[in-house]
């Protein structure tokens, strides 16, 4: 087993952080897939914490395991063995719809294709889940959502329908929506794999302004130089954690 | 639900618009389908009994032998009103004369309908609907269905042969409706309605002799017994009476099954045929809905998937896909309902009229059939696609991402694969098409089942509807007669062959014996089933040589046909077990032949569809039973043409012939026995057809809609087939040999359903119309015609599909959610 406790580390957030109060705490997490001919273990044995307010990285090879770590942060899969708590609910005691109702509170999922719903407009796809959730009266939905929406710099698209939109700008209404019901946690599946270089530039960017704003941010990549916008890159290895760097 | 969710599921709706309407269609015609179906089946039953009863038929009649003068009815009136649980009577008289047909040597009978012309007219009423009863002594009154069938019209005159041989005209002053016959061409004869005063003129004797009566269950009541036994021992009761108080000769005793009109079976069948058509294509939709929107969800997996990421639980979801069955299912049902009703009241109305001779008195649908449509319509779309909704709406959140609309790990190769691959010459592209459409086998499955469904339903009816169009084939085929000529007294057999086979033109002629019989009851009166036209319910012995080669045996359903070594042996029909419901062969029954009781020994039972002839008995046997010496009242005739025209001639000139030697008779050609069993079995064939022809086109478009959704669910996968350098034509040929695939695989499937649904069909049907099932009969050409409608349908369907998938550029494609 391999634990890598969560060390003093220089923060680039300015928010105030609780020490030793671990958003997101996996303790012994394996996650194997059975099929009729083989098992495939995607996660191995993996220990990791996470504090408030991190920006955290996590790379590693094409099936080291990287989406199979955030999916079972998201609670949109379970892990095999061990236990998950991420912002103080143990995900493994919830049903689905229960895990449903807290993603929508407590998480804002960004994916690398913006799986953005194609026949809601920009506006309803990021009022969606203040729907869902219910936290914000209706009545101010809308311009709470134009105001996520001009946050991420896409206010003037904001009645048009995702694909009419080019990649950069769907990627940050997925951002947008991601943010909708104002979640502590952000976690993004590799992001800007499918955007160009500068777009790629302007999106990095965005994270770490909301990272700066007092977010935690767990991101998942292939790219190694974007250490200029994280504090911490976990590497993952054939499921295992081989690496957790601060910095 | 949410306002973003009410705003996704209408642009869902309207970007999916043309596999909406398909399926909105789909669910409209197979629900119109049932529908009218159920609405008819309410109308004709309602209909049917307030429609008989109205003419207060009669329940039994009593026929004397002779008849009675008018100045006596009176008095018999007044002794049978007297009698215990009689509720009316009165006296009619009923016989069938020809009657020449306009610009043609052949003719047809007429039935004449006697009363009085002071009949109270309270029993066996009829409806005068052109002129006024009694007509003229020179006057007739035509049933109206009569009218049509013989081109009439009221004021012409008509040329009718009497009883003493001469012609008489008569002109038609009326005519009448009379719910409680069968429709004219059915029978292929004529209803007439004369007074007591045109009988001198048709050279009958002025008398009437039929005793005919209502009966109630109990002395007292009015209302008319449904009980036959009851019925049967009241008349029995009055003919004692009759017979002991007044002396009068008992000919018979007519019960027909009360509150049945004689075409009950025949409704019956049409009834029992209507619903379970539309029961089949209640089943059809069922299954056209689970398969269209088990596609229309795989298209929204990935969505459903996003939805629970960002925070919607499964019952919203639920909700969700719900709420767009239930708008689908309830415009589908908006949809049917005018229609439905508009051809349940025509479905309706063709049946009572053309199968029951009854007008609609009542075009009200009772409000169970309609809660029943209603429920058809929205709880079964809901309840199919629970099903597909649940499955989607429980997928968690990755498999749902993942979900690309095809489960790689669903493809398993097998023996048959590695062996298919293995095959020279077998294009990689036909082998791809052909792993691909086991690659989901849910939708396979689907697919395949609602294309068997509709393909033996189709094929089903089709061939049930070639064997009742069988019946009249063989009916020829084992009458080998052209021409049946009957005697009013029998005459001797070698007289009538001397006669009549030296007739230029007729090659052949034996001599039969008809005699109509019944059943002997306790109190030896002679009881039919036998209704008011005198041809339903009648039953007639047949006497015929053993070497006969004018007529095949019919197949034996129990025992064996006639030997030369039996003596008193008989042969019975099928649809006499009516009446005897417990025979069997070995059996000895008691037959009234001639005023005289006698015995015969049941060797067999045969089944006769139609122009039946049994029961039979030899020649011989009846010679010593009716105590008769070469003596036939039948002359069975061939002729070397076997036309229309060399038949008539032929019947024409024996009946010259006959009546140069003193011989009165009258003929038919086996055209008219033919015309009869077809005319009978018309408008089954009708709702069959339509029937199938409405499945046919509810199959069509699922096929549609099936193919549509197996190329949209897999557009990614062209997308990745273009990236790696496949050309448009060749993703066309793939998707369009998959199609192809499945409707021939269904074809495969469906051979087994459509042959137990032909004998299910055939029986059932044949069971309530002839008490036998029909011939098996496969229709070739509607097997043929559902292939080739089903893989043209397959490729066509998917054309469109696959030609918008090979034109799709690859990010597109790919990007495809």
């Amino acid at each position: 087993m391999q634990t890598y406790p969560l060390q003093q580390t220089k923060s680039k957030s300015n928010s105030p952080q609780p020490q030793n109060d671990h958003i997101i705490d996996l303790r012994q997490v394996v996650k194997t897939y059975e099929s009729p001919s083989q098992s495939f273990t995607a996660l191995r044995d993996v220990s990791l914490q996470v504090q408030p307010g991190e920006f955290v990285s996590v790379v590693g090879k094409s099936g080291s395991g990287k989406t199979t770590l955030l999916n079972l942060l998201a609670g949109i899969d379970r892990p095999s063995s061990g236990t998950i708590s991420v912002d103080g609910t143990q995900l493994q005691s919830l049903s689905e719809s229960q895990l449903a109702e807290w993603r929508g509170r407590t998480i804002g999922l960004v994916f690398q294709f913006f799986q953005l719903l194609p026949t809601l407009t920009v506006v309803e796809n990021v009022m969606l889940p203040m729907d869902f959730v219910g936290n914000i009266p209706e009545s101010e939905r809308r311009s709470k959502a134009l105001k996520l929406l001009d946050q991420v710099d896409i206010q003037d698209q904001a009645d048009k329908l995702p694909a009419s939109l080019s990649g950069g700008q769907q990627q940050r209404a997925a951002i947008a929506r991601a943010l909708a019901n104002d979640p502590p946690i952000l976690l993004a599946d590799e992001p800007t794999g499918n955007l160009d270089e500068q777009t790629r530039e302007s999106i990095l960017k965005l994270f770490a302004k909301l990272n700066t704003d007092g977010r935690t941010i767990i991101m998942v990549t292939h790219e190694r130089d974007i250490s200029d916008y994280t504090d911490r890159q976990v590497t993952l290895v054939d499921g295992r954690v081989a690496g957790d760097v601060q910095g | 639900m949410t306002p973003r969710l009410f705003i996704k599921l209408v642009r869902d709706l309207r970007i999916m618009w043309d596999r909406i309407l398909l399926m909105v269609i789909a669910i409209s015609l197979s629900l119109i389908a049932f529908s009218t179906m159920l609405y008819a089946r309410a109308i004709v039953v309602s209909n049917l009994q307030s429609g008989y009863s109205s003419a207060n038929p009669s329940s039994a009649r009593i026929v004397l032998e002779p008849g009675i003068a008018p100045d006596q009815v009176e008095a018999i009136r007044t002794l049978a009103k007297a009698a215990p649980g009689v509720i009316d009577a009165t006296l009619r008289s009923v016989f069938t004369l020809q009657m020449q047909r306009e610009g043609s040597e052949s003719t047809t009978p007429l039935e004449f309908f006697v009363a009085a012309p002071d009949d109270p007219m309270q029993i066996a009423k009829f409806t005068v609907i052109d002129g006024s009863w009694p007509p003229p002594p020179d006057g007739i009154l035509m049933e109206r269905s009569a009218l049509q069938f013989l081109g009439l019209e009221v004021g012409q005159d008509i040329t009718v042969t009497g009883s003493n041989g001469k012609l008489i005209q008569l002109r038609v002053s009326g005519a009448v409706s009379d719910p409680t016959l069968a429709p004219a061409y059915t029978g292929g004869q004529g209803y007439g309605y004369i007074s007591t005063d045109s009988l001198q003129l048709l050279g009958k004797p002025t008398t009437l002799n039929q005793v005919a009566i209502t009966v109630a269950d109990e002395a007292g009541q009015t209302e008319p017994s449904h009980n036959r036994d009851v019925i049967l021992r009241t008349a029995l009761s009055l003919a004692d009476a009759l017979k002991g108080q007044l002396g009068l000769q008992i000919e018979q005793l007519a019960v027909p099954p009360p509150y049945e009109h004689p075409h009950q079976a025949i409704a019956n069948s049409l009834l029992l045929a209507l619903l379970a058509f539309g029961a089949l294509s209640l089943l059809l939709s069922a299954i056209l809905i689970a398969t269209m929107f088990n596609g229309l969800l795989t298209q929204q997996i990935p969505q459903i998937g996003i939805l629970k990421a960002v925070g919607a639980r499964s019952s919203r979801i639920l909700q969700l896909y719900l709420i767009m069955i239930l708008l689908v299912a309830t415009t589908a049902t908006l949809l049917a309902f005018v229609p439905s009703i508009g051809l349940g009241r025509t479905l309706a109305q063709t049946v009572l009229s053309e199968a029951l001779n009854m007008d609609v008195t009542s075009f009200s649908i009772p409000w169970w059939a309609y809660t029943t449509s209603i429920a058809a319509g929205i709880l079964v779309p809901l309840l199919m696609a629970l099903v597909p909704i649940l499955q989607a709406s429980l997928k968690t959140v990755r498999e749902a991402l993942d979900d690309r609309g095809v489960d790689p790990r669903a493809f398993v190769a097998n023996r048959l694969d590695t062996w298919l691959g293995k095959l020279r010459g077998f294009k990689r592209i036909l082998l791809m098409a052909f792993r691909n459409i086991f690659r989901r086998r849910a939708r396979f499955l689907l697919s395949v089942g609602l294309l068997a469904t509709a393909g033996s339903i189709f094929v089903g009816g089709l061939n049930t509807m070639t064997g009742m169009q069988a019946i009249p084939d063989l009916l020829v085929n084992s009458q080998r007669w052209d021409v049946e000529v009957r005697l009013s007294t029998p005459a001797s057999t070698t007289d009538l062959t001397n006669i009549v086979a030296k007739i230029p033109g007729i090659t052949h002629v034996e001599t039969w014996t008809r005699v109509p019989t019944g059943i002997q009851y306790p109190g030896q009166f002679n009881v039919t089933r036998t209704y008011p036209d005198q041809g339903h319910g009648s039953l007639s012995l047949t006497a015929l040589p053993l070497d006969s080669s004018l007529f095949t045996p019919p197949p034996i359903l129990k025992g064996r046909w006639l030997r030369a070594e039996d003596i008193d042996a008989i042969v019975i029909p099928q649809t006499m077990r009516q009446t005897l419901p417990d025979v069997k062969v070995g059996d000895t029954i008691q037959l009234p032949i001639e005023k005289q009781l006698t015995n015969w020994r049941v060797v067999g039972i045969v089944k006769e569809l139609g122009g039946g002839t049994c029961p039979c008995v030899l020649n011989t046997s009846y010679e010593q039973a009716a105590g008769s010496s070469n003596q036939a009242n039948l002359i069975r005739i061939v002729t070397d043409q076997h036309d229309l025209e060399s038949r008539i001639a032929a019947g024409e000139a024996a009946k010259q012939a006959l009546a140069d030697a003193s011989i009165r008779a009258q003929y038919i050609t086996v055209d008219s026995l033919v015309a009869s069993t077809e005319g009978h079995s018309f408008l089954l064939i009708v709702l069959l057809l339509l029937a199938a022809s409405v499945i046919g086109v509810v199959g069509l478009i699922g096929l549609g809609s099936n193919m549509s959704t197996n190329v949209i669910e897999r557009t990614r996968e062209f997308g990745v087939m273009s990236a790696i350098g496949a050309p448009p034509a060749i993703v066309r040929r793939l998707v369009i040999s998959e199609g192809i695939f499945i409707a021939i695989t269904s074809c495969v499937v469906a051979v087994i359903p459509a042959w137990i649904l032909t004998v299910l069909m055939s029986t059932g049907l044949g069971n309530l119309f002839f008490g036998a099932a029909l011939p098996f009969r496969i229709s070739t050409s509607g097997i043929v015609g559902w292939i080739v409608i089903v893989i043209l349908g397959a490729a066509l369907a998917t054309l469109a599909p696959a030609n918008r998938a090979s034109h799709l550029t690859v990010r597109e494609a790919l990007a495809y959610l």
